[in-house]
């Protein structure tokens, strides 16, 4: 790289004093010797004093802490739902593991026959008939139960 | 650290104990039990036996984890934790812990201004009342970006 295009680099910084004392030396010693990168200077000095002159927009109060907390919470918030989707397909299965193996247990324990009300409980049949309908029984009844609560909970907000 | 062993510190060590101590009386249980009770069962192969008094107990064991995380991780949310630990128990084949991800709150976040921890969507810190979202400048809730009205008392909202 020549120290032209050195220089060249460092032109738009130079007028927002971004330039350490060193570089801006160097660019000095240069534009005296160069016509192109005094030109161009000077445009970029035209820049910078045409944006300080332009009306500066009130910044929001507090608007750094918001942010932040904002940032803090868009962030848990998309690790939470990555993580709960890995989580659902898994308990999904869990469930079933569960359900088969609780089925599997009683027909080891009762010798395969429970017969309550004529119907032999630990036939598959029965069993997962049962326990689908016990399952979503207890989940309505939790469902509306923490609907409620939350309801009251947002009025209370 | 992945998220699973962060996740997975969280449960705490009473669980892991309660769960290896179900583990162990259901092994035995299983072992002692239908094997006797049952003729047909006397003559089965030792390793028979034993997957079948092992195996069905890795469920129960992942359980009574899963009821302990519930417990911390309701109880870092901000929610209910005893109840939900209850509903966890006693809704039958999981599908407690299923309803548990579907409607869990969001994690609380630390206030920039004092550390405090807060609830999602609060507009102000409860604690030392520094600014933690956009409020609507009339009825100081919280307010998204891009709103140009207020969605409680409908006062016209400053551009962002």
């Amino acid at each position: 790289m020549s120290e032209h295009e050195v220089v060249a680099a460092m032109l738009p910084l130079a007028p927002s004093g971004a330039l350490d004392a060193q570089e801006q030396r160097r660019l000095e010693e240069h534009c005296r010797e160069c016509a192109a990168c005094r030109r161009e200077l000077e445009i970029w000095s035209g820049y910078s004093q045409g944006l300080r002159q332009l009306p500066q927009p009130p910044i929001p109060a507090q608007l750094m802490e918001r942010t932040r907390t904002r940032l803090v919470q868009e962030h848990a918030a998309a690790a939470d739902r990555r993580w709960d989707e890995w989580m659902l397909g898994a308990l999904a299965l869990f469930a079933w593991t569960v359900g088969l193996t609780f089925w599997f247990v009683a027909r080891i324990v009762t010798g395969g026959e429970l017969v309550i009300m004529g119907a032999n409980l630990v036939r598959f049949g029965t069993w997962s008939a049962g326990s689908t309908v016990m399952v979503w029984l207890t989940a309505a009844v939790a469902a509306i139960a923490l609907g409620r609560r939350r309801r009251e909970l947002r009025r209370a907000l | 650290m992945s998220r699973f062993q962060q996740e997975l510190e969280l449960v705490p060590r009473r669980a892991f104990s309660i769960g290896v101590c179900l583990w162990l009386a259901f092994f035995l249980t299983m072992m002692l039990l239908p094997f006797r009770l049952d003729p047909e069962g006397r003559n089965w192969p030792l390793a028979g036996k034993l997957a079948i008094s092992v195996l069905p107990g890795i469920p129960l064991f992942i359980t009574v984890l899963l009821v302990g995380y519930v417990y911390a991780d309701a109880k870092r949310r901000g929610m209910p934790y005893v109840l939900w630990t209850w509903l966890v128990v006693l809704i039958p084949s999981a599908i407690g812990f299923i309803l548990y991800f579907v409607l869990r709150d969001p994690l609380l976040v630390n206030c920039t201004h004092c550390g405090a921890q807060v609830r999602h969507g609060f507009a102000f810190c409860p604690k030392c009342g520094g600014s933690l979202a956009q409020a609507c400048p009339q009825c100081r809730c919280a307010v998204d970006l891009g709103w140009t009205h207020c969605v409680h008392c409908g006062a016209s909202l400053p551009a962002a």
